[in-house]
């Protein structure tokens, strides 16, 4: 979209938000008065002769006073702020204007919408959007800046050294400053600033709070927030694209080929299809792929010429990727989805050599960096931040390193990474309920430490928190989420991914609530987690908060005394669908649980439905998994045949509405449906 | 329906509707037009619309020279009323009225104000959103502009039948307008098409666009289906996500489509009879919601068909609102854009089977029941029905009478006219009236009696006489009773069964319509009967296997000579085959006959007195077929019109007669019951393959399942002559499949991979299905629309190979009469279930159930019978008085040792007490970092495991549990500790105690 046209939507919205809202207030005073005089006012008619008349009397036997909630318990108040003396809104009405650069893209011009949707939604008082062209910052100029923009650097805010999701906020004169270090960044600030004067705090797709207020003094902050960890992207399919930003997740600039995949894409650098085909003697290179074709052979089978043409066929394939990525900055070679490696005389040599594949993966790595990254200086000099990114992944997973005098170096010279290389450490085969410093992940926490000693903080971690044969089967990470953010921030990581039920448009199993403190952890590794789930479960589940925590609690122990005492593994691979570790009586429980919070909430239904609904279907969600696994595990021993079948069909029909499209990582949901027959 | 919405044109229009405003002073007499008194005049407008904020004038009431405040009360147009202040959101559309009144002086007095709430056609969820008719709109198309914001509605008050819908027009059709051309500003828009009857079903139209692509994809599906859409190209099937079958057309605006206005728009067509979805400009194929290919649940269409329209977006990519104009919305008329209902319901008068134009006629003083109505309302639905009859109608004495709990008695002859009206909600009203004769006087009823028996023995069925009424009005309804001395006797089926000996008096009533009656009756002389009665019916096979060993079940005549009392008498079995007549005291019986399909005689004998009675004797052809380790499957397919032969790839049955039928000779196993055949494709000048299963005890229990022949690729597949459904198995040898289907709990399932199943609701005479008692079911396949030679090759049935295969190699299967797998408390009594075990060509299985406890021992019933090789026909009952896991194990074998023995199923007895903890000591609350944990001593007590063990989990003050003693053992940072103590029991019951401790 060009930034003209985006700049004309902006203001077009800006003006239609402050018409809508002008247009709005007294309409919905009249709404509001009119209805409740009214429903004051009415009471019941006795019957007539017809007998047709509705008696509007509630029931003897219900009691309001009984099942009426406090809901004002769920409204935020404006927190305490450091403020100046100087007025940044009242009443809808303010002197302050969003400023960007005329050259500002669109991510940025998203920001400023941010601010204006939500702080007009809490002050009634939206902004206009200038270019930086058109004003000329002094200390009482009243402009909100927003990224990089001339009056930022002509009031000496300058882009602050911090991490790409970094930013600061800067009040200088009369004017406020956001700035990231990149337009993410720059949009972070602004929930930042929405959340330190208004309490703004998101929490799912459908539920953020911020407090409502009328007059707001313009705040006096000097702040600079660099987040723990550089990139995070989404765990799942759940969050929308606006709550992903609202929860500052934001993935790193990946580079692939086109029309290829982001991960497991060497045969997309090499088909399979072109180069092993020996019709075509001119494009014939056999040697180029393992023994079992499951891979790529990174020797070439020992034969120098075929491992120069390989080199040169990769690094071209590499350039034409950089090239179709202007703003990329995180290039993936990244091997096929197998635990194979090829067992050519070449790799098992050099297997035997350094203890592990990784080491051929690295030596031809290198060579390959050391082409492309000098044609990119040659063409792209600017563009130095490039990382080439390779799987430590199942055949690569472990490190060649060796310790001398206590310190952990490579091997030999071959080994030692370039500069720009890093690692992307997926430890598939690690348990994840527990973190990796516990004893179970010893071997892992040591690969993390001897990859961080091979390449710095160019770690990019891949976790995994699903059980990826039954996505309804509820994985328990919460004891380890913490740990293992703090281990990865400590051993240089750059990015984090940690995979959930990636390709469900919904999912059971609390992933909001992972999603929720994932996104907290990756910012802050020493987050308060305890306070975090409280405030989740509070806004979340409202009035059912306690018994969906105290099924949540519960859900945990069960998982734990499946650790502890039974001694199952937390291998994402487990087998837990078994009646020996969720007995009957336990998933009765839960039920009893969740049917207490449907009750929990059904003072809602007649008062506000709206609110209602969204409560229901999220103790739906939670269900779920409880519901499932009675219906797995118990189904033909608790049920008749005619309710079983009821059974499936209403679970059938719930996860219809609530937009579950997977029922594992590989089938769609409705192979779930041909399965049980409904 | 024949009757039509009228849609009045304008606003304009609509005032010119009768709504009579009503000013009405009860109570006055002269006093309001003196001005002396009365109410105040209020103004209240003549029309709103439904869903407006309507502002209720105060009235006050003058007397006396005082004024008093009147209350206003609020009618509705479904009848509901109640008091209202100062606004009132009109929530119905129809007629109102708004009533005041004023209490003075203990009397009561009211003015009513009538006005009108229209339906808006075109109704929002939201005020907020914005719907207009637009003249002029994109390309000066002409259609409903809409503007709808994220999760609202558009709802579309008017109907049209989908049923009607074709290729020739789409049902639906619109153009998304951006608010910035070229980029959209959603990208899925769905479309509801709901059935008026019943909004639980419904079409559902998803339209997902793609700016990647440019294109839109779209799903569709009705209530219990998926939405979902095939994209050719990939030949991959969208289901329910965000893609579907793609076509031209944008949400970002035509000009940036590249394409013209016809191929940006979003359009829709449904071609119902196919009951196929098409979408855009290509009219591409999105979707057959009938295919089994595509969906479990088919369509069949609605039961009715008439639907309206909501429509809603999602995927909202800013802040900017959807906004479309709709160009087509099945046949509604788009221009109108409010809904006066002028039309008055429909009502329809339920005459009871008789004629409405010679109806029974009345007598003075007679009492007359009046004929019930309904009334339906295109808009309003159902409307209350009054009814009132006049006599002496289009006279100067007409006057209306009385009608009491449905009846009115006439009070003079002449004619009456009854009158039924009914009004909707908009206030229009309908009137059916119905005209009876009343005559004077009329001869009493009587009948004429022909047949009367009037001797008879004791234990035989007697007929009761035929009576023809004579002199009734309207239809006659004839009674029967019989009585011996001061005692009924049960009359069935127009007959009696005297059991003793004496007279019987026979009573024959007659009532006419107008419930006049008359009475005959006649004596009926019983003598004793020197032999004993077969009453009970006889159920024997149809056809019996030689060699194989019957045991009948037990026969018993009755004794009613002069002494008998009734009493039953063990009746013997005697057969006739080519060994001769046989008396078998012990029940058994292997037949033998020279030739197959010779038939043996079967019938019973008891003696009394020395004087025997014989039963029916029954003539059962005999199959001679081998035995279960050779033998020739071909002899159990029997038929006088079809030929058999046997070849390794299934059985040949061969006919050139309509209607041709093949039987198998021995029964199969209700549940499970199943068949795979083919169609000879050289051989197939027929249209249908008719297969009967029918209950061997109950044989109104029966269903007809049909393969009809249809093209090169697919056949039809239905049941009972109902709907039917494509299958790709085919009459030419060219379909995916055989021919397979398996009955199984009442229903039915194609098992040719499509996974698609049919509920079995009724039987082939339409009576209610409730599937095959006995657990038998007689199997017969028929030839339909025999042109020629036709053959079919039946390979399996019920699971039994049906080729050449020499020896019987399945084993029996078992069916349980009920489902008894489910958890027990301690302590219950339980009905063991009944089962019924078969074998496709065994008919005399040995078959038992054994009950095993918890610690494998044999259970005996609550009156000691140990439950050992018990016959799977006893009941027995069961106390479940240990906690663990009873065994039920089922056991049948064949003549050739084949076993079912791993049939059976576990009754489990749960323990859902939870055990306790107990703490033994008070625990610390405080603490300091660096401080060992003292866990505070407890025991955990379960009343059936005994003692268990704790295990102590610490939630830490950063949200983490931790195992205490081998995770954490040490305060290591200030915060809330909280100690978990856990234990559970052997059956999952868990109990949790907990404390806190405060680190500083």
């Amino acid at each position: 979209m060009k930034k003209s046209l985006i700049k004309i939507i902006s203001l077009i919205l800006v003006l239609a938000f402050v018409f809508a809202v002008c247009a709005c207030e007294p309409a919905a005073e009249g709404n509001g008065g009119g209805d409740t005089a009214t429903s004051s006012t009415e009471t019941s008619v006795t019957p007539s002769e017809n007998g047709s008349i509705v008696i509007t009397d509630p029931p003897a036997d219900y009691n309001p006073g009984e099942q009426t909630q406090n809901d004002d318990i769920y409204a935020v108040s404006v927190p305490s702020y450091k403020s100046k003396n100087v007025v940044l809104c009242d009443d809808g009405r303010t002197d302050y204007v969003i400023v960007v650069s005329k050259d500002a893209p669109s991510a940025v011009y998203n920001a400023a919408n941010e601010l204006n949707y939500l702080f007009g939604e809490a002050t009634g008082t939206m902004f206009g959007i200038v270019t930086d062209d058109t004003v000329t910052w002094s200390q009482n100029a009243k402009y909100i800046s927003i990224d990089a923009t001339a009056i930022a650097d002509a009031a000496g805010v300058a882009k602050p050294n911090v991490k790409y999701r970094g930013y600061a906020i800067k009040t200088v004169g009369k004017s406020l400053f956001l700035r990231g270090a990149s337009t993410s960044g720059s949009t972070f600030a602004v929930y930042e600033l929405l959340n330190r004067i208004l309490n703004f705090e998101c929490y799912s797709n459908d539920e953020y709070e911020i407090a409502k207020a009328k007059k707001l003094d313009l705040p006096d902050f000097d702040i600079t927030d660099d987040p723990d960890v550089e990139y995070v992207a989404t765990p799942n399919g759940i969050m929308e694209t606006a709550t992903s930003s609202r929860l500052r997740y934001n993935s790193a600039g990946f580079m692939y080929p086109s029309g290829g995949a982001q991960w497991h894409n060497s045969f997309d650098y090499i088909p399979i299809s072109k180069y092993d085909d020996e019709n075509k003697p001119e494009s014939y290179h056999p040697k180029w792929f393992a023994d079992n074709m499951e891979n790529l052979c990174l020797t070439a089978h020992g034969d120098k010429a075929e491992y120069d043409l390989l080199v040169d066929t990769v690094v071209e394939g590499m350039k034409e990727v950089i090239e179709l990525y202007p703003n990329g900055n995180t290039l993936t070679f990244t091997h096929q989805d197998v635990g194979s490696w090829c067992t050519c005389e070449a790799c098992a040599a050099n297997k035997n050599k350094y203890g592990t594949n990784a080491a051929t993966k690295i030596m031809f790595m290198n060579d390959v960096v050391e082409k492309v990254e000098a044609w990119r200086e040659e063409n792209y000099p600017e563009r130095d931040n490039i990382c080439y990114v390779f799987f430590a992944y199942t055949s690569t997973r472990v490190a060649p390193v060796k310790t001398v005098n206590g310190k952990i170096v490579p091997i030999d010279e071959k080994v030692t990474p370039n500069p720009k290389l890093g690692v992307m450490y997926a430890p598939i085969e690690s348990d994840f309920i527990h973190p990796k410093t516990a004893p179970q992940n010893s071997a892992q926490y040591q690969d993390m430490k001897n990859w961080k000693a091979l390449v710095g903080d160019h770690m990019y971690y891949w976790f995994y928190q699903a059980y990826f044969y039954d996505y309804f089967i509820p994985y328990n990470n919460f004891d380890s989420m913490q740990e293992d953010h703090r281990a990865m921030k400590e051993q240089g990581a750059s990015w984090i991914y940690y995979q959930s039920k990636w390709n469900s448009k919904n999912a059971t199993g609390f992933e909001v609530l992972k999603t929720y403190l994932e996104s907290k952890l990756a910012w802050n590794v020493d987050s308060d987690v305890t306070k975090l789930t409280d405030d989740f479960f509070k806004y979340y589940f409202r009035a059912a908060a306690p018994y969906m925590k105290e099924y949540f609690m519960s859900l945990r122990l069960n998982y734990l005394n499946m650790s502890e005492n039974l001694g199952v593994g937390g291998w994402i691979g487990t087998r837990i669908n078994s009646v020996d570790y969720f007995k009957y009586n336990t998933l009765a429980e839960w039920k009893n649980l969740i049917d207490k919070a449907y009750d929990s909430i059904e003072y809602l239904k007649e008062k506000d439905y709206g609110t209602y609904k969204k409560l229901y279907d999220r103790i739906r969600l939670e269900s779920l998994a409880v519901r499932y696994l009675i219906i797995y595990l118990y189904g033909g021993t608790v049920y008749t045949s005619v309710e079983l079948y009821e059974e499936k069909l209403s679970f059938k029909n719930d996860c219809t509405e609530l937009n579950i499209t997977m029922g594992t990582e590989g089938t769609l949901i409705t192979s779930l449906w041909a399965q049980w027959n409904v | 329906m024949n009757k039509k919405l009228i849609l009045i044109v304008s606003l304009m229009t609509a005032l010119a509707i009768s709504l009579a405003v009503s000013f009405t002073v009860m109570g006055l007499t002269k006093a309001s037009a003196e001005g002396e008194e009365g109410f105040s005049s209020v103004n209240v407008e003549e029309v709103y619309e439904k869903g407006e904020l309507m502002s209720v004038p105060e009235a006050t009431f003058k007397k006396s020279g005082r004024w008093y405040q009147a209350e206003p009360v609020l009618h509705f147009p479904d009848g509901s009323a109640k008091k209202v202040g100062d606004n009132v959101l009109l929530t119905q559309f129809g007629k109102y009225y708004l009533e005041y009144t004023a209490t003075v002086g203990g009397k009561t007095y009211s003015m009513k104000k009538d006005f009108y709430a229209y339906l808006p056609k075109f109704e929002l969820s939201s005020p907020d959103d914005e719907v207009y008719y637009e003249t002029d709109g994109v390309d000066g198309s002409q259609g409903e502009m809409v503007t709808l914001s994220s999760e609202q509605t558009l709802t579309i008050n008017d109907y049209f039948d989908l049923s009607k819908a074709t290729l020739a027009k789409p049902i639906f059709e619109c153009v998304v307008i951006p608010s910035s051309m070229g980029t959209a500003d959603f990208n899925t828009l769905q479309v509801d098409f709901i059935c008026k009857s019943d909004e639980t079903k419904y079409l559902r139209i998803i339209a997902n666009y793609s700016a990647e692509n440019n294109c839109t994809y779209t799903l569709a599906g009705v209530q219990n289906q998926t939405p979902s859409g095939y994209e050719s190209y990939w030949n991959k099937l969208h289901i329910g996500d965000n893609w579907g079958a793609p076509y031209y057309g944008t949400f970002a605006g035509r000009t940036n489509s590249g394409y013209n206005q016809v191929s940006s728009d979003v359009k829709i067509w449904l071609d119902y009879s196919t009951k196929k979805v098409y979408a855009n400009v290509a009219k591409g194929f999105v979707i057959d919601l009938d295919d089994s290919q595509y969906f479990g649940n088919l369509w069949t269409g609605f039961e009715d068909n008439e639907v309206f329209l909501r429509i809603s977006a999602s995927r909202y990519k800013g802040t900017a609102p959807a906004k479309f104009l709709i160009l087509r919305a099945g046949s509604i008329d788009l221009a109108e854009q409010n809904v006066f209902d002028t039309a008055a319901p429909e009502i329809t008068v339920d005459y009871g089977g008789l004629d409405k134009d010679d109806l029974p006629s009345g007598i003075v003083g007679q009492r007359y029941k009046l004929f019930d109505a309904t009334a339906d309302d295109y808009l309003s639905g159902k409307c209350q029905v009054k009814t009132r009859v006049f006599a002496r109608v289009n006279t100067t004495s007409e006057h209306e009478v009385d009608i009491e709990n449905g009846y009115f008695i006439p009070n003079s002859a002449g004619k009456y006219a009854v009158t039924y009206t009914a009004e909707d909600k908009s206030g229009n009203a309908a009137t059916e009236t119905v005209y009876i004769n009343v005559e004077a006087s009329h001869a009493a009823p009587d009948m004429t009696l022909t047949g009367a028996t009037t001797t008879a023995l004791t234990g035989e069925e007697v007929k009761i006489a035929d009576a023809e009424p004579k002199n009734c009005v309207g239809n006659a309804k004839i009674e029967s009773r019989v009585t011996y001395g001061e005692n009924e006797v049960e009359v069935k089926n127009g007959k009696f069964r005297p059991l003793k000996a004496g007279d019987y008096t026979v009573y024959l009533t007659v009532t006419d319509y107008l419930g006049r009656t008359a009475e005959k009756s006649y004596v009926v002389s019983v003598s004793a009967n020197s032999r004993a009665v077969f009453i009970d019916d006889i159920y024997l096979p149809r056809y019996l296997i030689a060699g194989s060993t019957y045991t009948f079940d037990g026969v018993y005549a009755y004794d009613y000579t002069a002494a008998g009392n009734g009493n039953k008498v063990k009746a013997t079995l005697v057969t006739e085959d080519k060994n001769g007549t046989k008396e078998h005291a012990d029940g058994k019986y292997a037949p033998a006959v020279n030739d197959h399909l010779d038939t043996a005689k079967v019938y019973f004998r008891a003696t009394v007195n020395g004087k025997i009675a014989t039963s029916e004797k029954f003539d059962i052809p005999v199959c001679v077929v081998g035995d279960g380790k050779n033998i020739d499957i071909s002899k159990y397919f029997i038929s006088n019109s079809a030929t058999i032969e046997k070849t390794s790839t299934g059985m040949r049955v061969t006919t050139l007669n309509e209607k041709a039928q093949v039987e198998f000779a021995n029964y199969l196993l209700a549940n499970g019951a199943s068949i795979e055949f083919d169609v000879d494709a050289e051989n197939n000048n027929f249209g249908k393959v008719n297969v009967y299963l029918t209950d061997v005890i109950d044989e109104s229990r029966s269903i007809k399942i049909t393969y009809e022949k249809s093209s090169e690729t697919k056949s039809y597949f239905y049941v009972n002559g109902g709907t039917k459904y494509e299958i790709p198995a085919s009459f030419y040898g060219q379909g995916q499949n055989s021919f397979v289907y398996k009955y199984d709990n009442d229903r039915l399932t194609l098992n040719d991979g499509s996974n698609v199943t049919f509920n079995v609701t009724k039987n082939l005479d339409g009576s209610d299905f409730t599937g095959f008692t006995s657990g038998k079911v007689r199997f017969t396949l028929e030839f339909e629309g025999v042109r020629g030679k036709s053959t079919v090759i039946i390979s399996k049935l019920s699971g039994q190979n049906t080729t050449s295969v020499k020896a019987d190699l399945i084993k029996p299967r078992i069916s349980l009469d009920e489902l008894m797998a489910f958890r027990y408390q301690l302590n219950d009594v339980v009905e063991l279930s009944t089962a019924v075990a078969m074998d496709v060509l065994d008919p005399n299985i040995e078959n038992y159930y054994t009950v095993t406890g918890v610690g494998g021992e044999i259970v005996k019933d609550v009156n000691g019978i140990e439950l050992s090789h018990v016959a799977l026909n006893e009941k027995h009952t069961v106390k479940l008085d240990k906690y663990g896991t009873y065994r039920v194990l089922f056991t049948a074998i064949d003549w050739n040792g084949k076993k079912e023995i791993d049939f059976g199923y576990i009754m489990e007895v749960v323990d859902l007490t939870p055990p306790a903890i107990a703490l033994l000591e008070t625990p610390e609350t405080t603490a300091r970092v660096g401080d060992k944990m003292k866990v505070v001593r407890a025991v955990a007590i379960d009343e059936l495991d005994g003692e268990l063990d704790i295990t102590v989990y610490v939630l830490l003050p950063n949200g983490t549990f931790a195992k205490y003693g081998t995770v954490v053992t040490e305060y290591t940072m200030t915060g809330k500790y909280t100690f978990w103590l856990y234990a559970s029991d052997t059956s999952g019951n868990t109990v949790t105690e907990t404390y806190e401790v405060t680190v500083g």
